[in-house]
């Protein structure tokens, strides 16, 4: 048989059904092999009545995925992966049946990914045994609380029983090798008690994996209101290296904390913070607090609040290589002590969104900043500056190529058109010029006005060198 | 009509309708790209020997009326891709094993995804309700397999079994 070649074998075992390929898969290491890639590594299991499975398709790029047919044919759907041990990457959305879902997840030994979506978790969980999953590294489990299907859990019950849920799933769940836990969800409008639960769950699994994890990426849940309970017994996530957190509700201002001042992040191996919307009375504190070998930091705030860029606490990290600031939404704030980036001599990559800054500091950016690479600028000018003309991008054509003419170390500029004074003639001409002088840089990617690339999106651009 | 001149593995030159090997997307792009104007155009094979040719050209021959065939799409499981084996197609396919393997082969090679496909379903026809044991008979396969590694492989089937 060694006379056909694999692609052809394909073709043959194509035509088998189950029972064949099993045997098929008996006969020699190489037809099992090829029998075993044609099994898909990755299962998305998708019985959402609507919702999209963007969030996916972002989590499990670049693998082979088999989408079930909806509703009716659940049970069958879950046994679709033949061979249990093959299966990498298992993603569940939607209502699917509580019990079968864990009887069917603890055959899958190799599995690296799981993810559960909002409704998954919803129907009484009641675990009994524990779940083992040995090889295990990504756990994603989805907020019910927010997205497109809040109507399916608006109830207070139904709250309470997913984070019970989550509690009962995390607490039985063993996994040695988990690297990566996301534990996305907006649980401002719920119970006390469930939010007590969900706190709980997160707490205890941190607990349990502190050496391994990684990275962590969590939504409100970490947010403790002031007459709440306390949660005492902080652990040390010693190993983390990426934490995500993201509080996008307005409502808890002074009144509560975040739970995760009371982790020591000082001692970690911290490198990517990225935060969103953080509002509390110790956020100074939460940042003094914070490893100096941070390489990557995420500031986004969804209201006008600019306390936090105003004391400039990205002068503390020196050894930062990209830095974001995003004011979505309120227009107007001011990036003040933009001196202090001084102190962040290793910055590659600097994004500025929505927030206003002076033109005489973008001017000698190249003196401040000497190893910038990649410079993204969105709604940053003055309004002033556009109109008098005074900021560096307004004035004309000719100072922003006397400014990149300076910067030689710059690969990539980004400015938006508003930012710019000029008519779409002069915006094209600006274009043709710097692609002119850009080019001749080895690796520069001087786009000027122009899409988002996707290597700028990806935050862990900055910790390796353009390609 | 036009003709082209294919010349075989063993040196043979077959005369053959253009409107007949059109089927073969390779043949059909040489064409194209050489522009045969000139009837003693030849077209070498290398990889087809005069046996396996004819046999390629009377399958092309039989099928040149056919309905041009919708692309495969590799997302389709592939029970719903199945169609029945026709009786003249089942005829045509009966012969030895060397030679059905050099017919796949050629139907590749030519890119006729046809008689490909045919090919692909008679094979598979052969390994359908054997055991692993008589697939490695029939197709002089080694088991190269440790008891062990058996071992696993059939936990892993039995898993499917019991659904």
């Amino acid at each position: 048989m060694n006379s056909l070649p694999p692609e052809m074998m394909v073709k043959v075992f194509r035509n088998l059904k189950d029972a064949d390929l099993q045997s098929a898969r008996l006969t020699c290491k190489s037809w099992c092999s090829l029998i075993n890639s044609l099994i898909p590594m990755t299962v998305i299991l998708d019985n959402q009545q609507k919702g999209n499975t963007d969030f996916v398709k972002s989590v499990v790029k670049k693998s082979v995925i088999i989408k079930s047919a909806p509703s009716h044919a659940m049970k069958k759907a879950l046994c679709s992966p033949r061979h249990p041990q093959a299966l990498k990457r298992f993603v569940v959305l939607g209502p699917v049946h509580c019990k079968l879902f864990v009887k069917e997840v603890l055959h899958f030994q190799n599995l690296i990914t799981l993810i559960v979506g909002k409704e998954t978790l919803l129907k009484r969980l009641s675990l009994q045994q524990s779940i083992y999953l040995p090889k295990l590294k990504k756990l994603i489990l989805n907020s019910p609380f927010h997205g497109e299907v809040e109507y399916f859990i608006d109830t207070p019950k139904n709250q309470v029983s997913v984070a019970r849920n989550i509690l009962d799933f995390l607490s039985n769940l063993w996994c040695p090798e988990i690297t990566e836990l996301v534990l996305d969800g907006d649980v401002e409008q719920g119970r006390v008690e469930m939010r007590y639960n969900w706190r709980n769950a997160l707490l205890g699994f941190l607990k349990k994996y502190r050496a391994t994890l990684k990275k962590v990426s969590v939504g409100e849940s970490s947010v403790l209101k002031s007459h709440e309970p306390s949660v005492d017994n902080y652990p040390y996530v010693t190993n983390l290296q990426h934490l995500h957190l993201s509080f996008y509700s307005n409502n808890h201002r002074d009144t509560s904390e975040n739970f995760w001042t009371k982790f020591t992040l000082a001692q970690t191996n911290l490198e990517i913070l990225n935060i969103g919307a953080l509002w509390y009375n110790k956020s100074l504190e939460f940042f003094s607090n914070l490893p100096r070998t941070l390489k990557n930091l995420t500031l986004y705030w969804n209201l006008s609040e600019s306390r936090i860029v105003n004391c400039a606490i990205f002068g503390n990290f020196i050894y930062l290589v990209r830095l974001e600031l995003t004011f979505d939404g309120l227009w107007g704030q001011r990036l003040s002590k933009f001196s202090l980036l001084r102190k962040c001599k290793n910055l590659k990559v600097l994004i500025i969104e929505q927030l206003l800054v002076k033109a005489k500091h973008l001017e000698c950016i190249d003196q401040y900043l000497p190893k910038l690479e990649v410079l993204y600028l969105y709604s940053c000018a003055d309004i002033h500056d556009r109109l008098y003309g005074t900021g560096p991008f307004g004035i004309s054509s000719l100072a922003l190529t006397r400014f990149l003419w300076n910067f030689e170390e710059l690969l990539y500029l980004h400015v938006c058109p508003e930012d710019f004074l000029g008519d779409a003639k002069t915006v094209a001409q600006m274009n043709a010029l710097i692609s002119k002088v850009a080019y001749k840089r080895k690796g520069c990617k001087g786009y000027f006005v122009g899409q988002e690339p996707d290597w700028l999106i990806d935050n862990s651009y900055g910790s390796c060198p353009l390609s | 009509m036009p003709f082209v001149n294919l010349e075989s593995s063993d040196g043979d030159l077959v005369k053959v309708d253009v409107d007949v090997i059109k089927c073969s997307v390779t043949i059909n792009a040489l064409i194209e790209h050489l522009g045969l104007e000139d009837d003693n155009e030849v077209v070498p094979l290398q990889n087809v020997g005069t046996e396996t040719l004819h046999k390629v050209l009377a399958w092309a021959k039989h099928h040149k009326d056919d309905l041009p065939s919708v692309d495969d799409d590799e997302d389709d499981p592939p029970r719903e891709r199945r169609t029945d084996i026709t009786t003249w197609d089942a005829n045509f396919i009966k012969m030895e094993q060397i030679q059905l393997f050099d017919l796949i082969l050629a139907a590749n090679y030519l890119d006729i995804s046809g008689l490909l496909d045919l090919g692909c379903k008679i094979v598979a026809d052969m390994i359908k309700g054997k055991t692993a044991d008589e697939i490695r008979t029939m197709f002089n396969i080694v088991n190269d397999l440790t008891p062990q590694e058996q071992e696993q492989i059939r936990k892993e089937n039995e898993w499917c079994e019991e659904k």
